[in-house]
């Protein structure tokens, strides 16, 4: 379970970008958390993978406050966890292989085991066939493809991704929808941070929504 | 720290050479320069410390006494002077055994260039003694009070020697240290540079690695493993290179026993490449990954 406990944040101490956000994000949810641009969505999702730290309350996640997260800690707790983001973030001068295969890599996982896992997480994005190609050489669809085969790889319990269909077309942004949720099928709590309305109505899932820093529903969408 | 981690940080330190060429070809040619001339001085004092050490045990001062005094009061002479705590030992010898050495070094033992001499010792008054001290500080007082004593006739001693070898040394050192000084610190700051180039040509990148959950380590183990390349290389090349030369020095240009023939002696090159090596792997090494250490730290943020 994630639990958000009165967390607050600001920038330069000035500007405010959540206040007061309590949430509870049970094992195995698939969640939106929706919002418009300056809501505060990027900053939930910082807090989230530690790149930031609150102002005030405190983030709490396998059972563990991530206040107390330090040096290598940190680290670690980023290994459990699946990062997706908008903009891919794939190592430009690595090629497929390499760049899903870098979380094992960080475990230390032999390279049998690791050519095993990188084999199978191709398959489940669909490009068993471009593994050794370089990352310019793909569309936009498939480096997000890269960047989910690449949060899989450690079977994390937790997917975080920020925007993840931003950069991408719509037949692309199905797929990329329709592949977290098939991860999620298999009890991994999925959170997508999106402003696209559109790929919510789509799925029955709990959406929260963010306003000026503020949770201002919480609930399905039919 | 697993070793497969491990080889992949290495792995990327290599990679981290190539992406500022230039800075990394100065970088390792300012370590270059600075090692070839700390070497270079190196081999110098070493040298010179060792000549003074054998003038010191095996030259000794040597005196020699009056003419018409036989060897027994000769003997004497010395038996009642030669005795101090600075003098560590006195050797005779004499008139017929200077002139043996004198037949061995000078004529090679050829008989027909001996016999010119027609069975005479040419050497008769050179009977003399050798004394060694403990302490070649000692020698000038020493020469001062054997001077002194009635029936000597002349003392050789090396203290002019010693002392325009301890000045040129001296002078060596220092002018060779502020030279290795001002190089270290260029050195520094370009392998510095090097360093703050690549980190900030790969910033997108350390920062997807720490993202992922790549540890502090993994992030700038590279850089380190960048700068302890930079200074092996660095090292190596003068070290080969003073090698190389040091040999080329002593077979081709002066042999071994130029100063005095069977007396004083250069180091041979395995006597001093071991401490040679040591020394300037480990002042580059160590100097060069606190370097780099200092500017990942400040730089490199996980």
């Amino acid at each position: 379970m994630i639990r958000l406990i009165n967390i607050s944040a600001s920038y330069n101490n000035k500007t405010k970008a959540l206040d007061c956000v309590s949430l509870d994000i049970e094992d195995g949810e698939f969640v939106f958390i929706v919002g418009e641009s300056g809501a505060g969505k990027t900053t939930l999702f910082k807090l989230f993978t530690k790149e930031i730290k609150p102002s005030n309350g405190d983030i709490v996640v396998f059972k563990r406050s991530l206040n107390d997260l330090r040096g290598k800690e940190i680290a670690l707790y980023r290994r459990k966890l699946g990062i997706i983001f908008q903009d891919f973030k794939l190592l430009k001068n690595k090629n497929v292989f390499d760049n899903i295969a870098f979380p094992q890599v960080l475990l230390g996982m032999n390279e049998k085991d690791i050519k095993k896992r990188v084999d199978s997480m191709l398959s489940i994005v669909d490009l068993a066939d471009k593994s050794f190609k370089s990352i310019d050489e793909l569309s936009m669809g498939q480096q997000q493809k890269v960047a989910i085969a690449r949060a899989l790889i450690n079977k994390p319990k937790i997917i975080l991704a920020d925007e993840p269909t931003g950069n991408l077309d719509p037949q692309s942004t199905k797929e990329i929808i329709e592949l977290l949720n098939k991860i999620n099928q298999f009890g991994t709590t999925v959170i997508v941070i999106t402003h696209d309305m559109s790929i919510v109505r789509h799925m029955n899932k709990r959406v929260i929504q963010i306003r000026q820093g503020q949770v201002a529903k919480d609930g399905y969408v039919q | 720290m697993r070793f497969k981690a491990f080889l992949y940080i290495i792995k990327d330190g290599f990679k981290n050479l190539g992406v500022k060429k230039v800075f990394t070809f100065a970088s390792i040619m300012t370590t270059t320069c600075t090692v070839f001339i700390f070497l270079v001085v190196f081999s110098f004092l070493t040298n010179a410390t060792y000549i003074i050490e054998q003038i010191e045990n095996k030259v000794g001062i040597q005196v020699f006494f009056d003419e018409g005094l036989t060897e027994e009061e000769i003997q004497n002479i010395a038996n009642e002077n030669f005795k101090s705590g600075k003098i560590k030992e006195i050797v005779f010898t004499s008139s017929h055994d200077a002139w043996e050495k004198v037949k061995q070094t000078y004529f090679d033992g050829d008989e027909s260039l001996i016999q010119a001499f027609e069975g005479e010792n040419p050497l008769q008054s050179s009977a003399s003694y050798t004394i060694y001290l403990y302490d070649i500080e000692d020698e000038l007082e020493i020469v001062d009070r054997i001077g002194k004593i009635k029936g000597v006739r002349k003392i050789n001693y090396f203290a002019d020697v010693i002392s325009i070898v301890n000045n040129i040394k001296n002078g060596v050192s220092y002018i060779a240290y502020a030279l290795i000084g001002i190089l270290s610190f260029i050195s520094f700051i370009l392998i510095s540079n090097t360093i703050l180039l690549t980190a900030e040509f790969r910033r997108e990148e350390n920062e997807i690695k720490k993202l992922v959950g790549a540890t502090n380590f993994m992030v700038r183990g590279p850089f380190l493993i960048e700068a302890l390349i930079i200074a092996v290389i660095g090292t190596l090349i003068p070290l080969i290179t003073v090698v190389f030369c040091y040999n080329y020095f002593l077979n081709k240009m002066i042999p071994y026993d130029v100063l005095m023939p069977g007396v004083l002696t250069l180091l041979p090159i395995y006597e001093i490449i071991k401490p040679m090596a040591s020394l300037s792997f480990s002042i580059t090494v160590i100097s060069s990954l606190i370097v780099s250490f200092l500017t990942v730290r400040s730089t490199v943020r996980v």
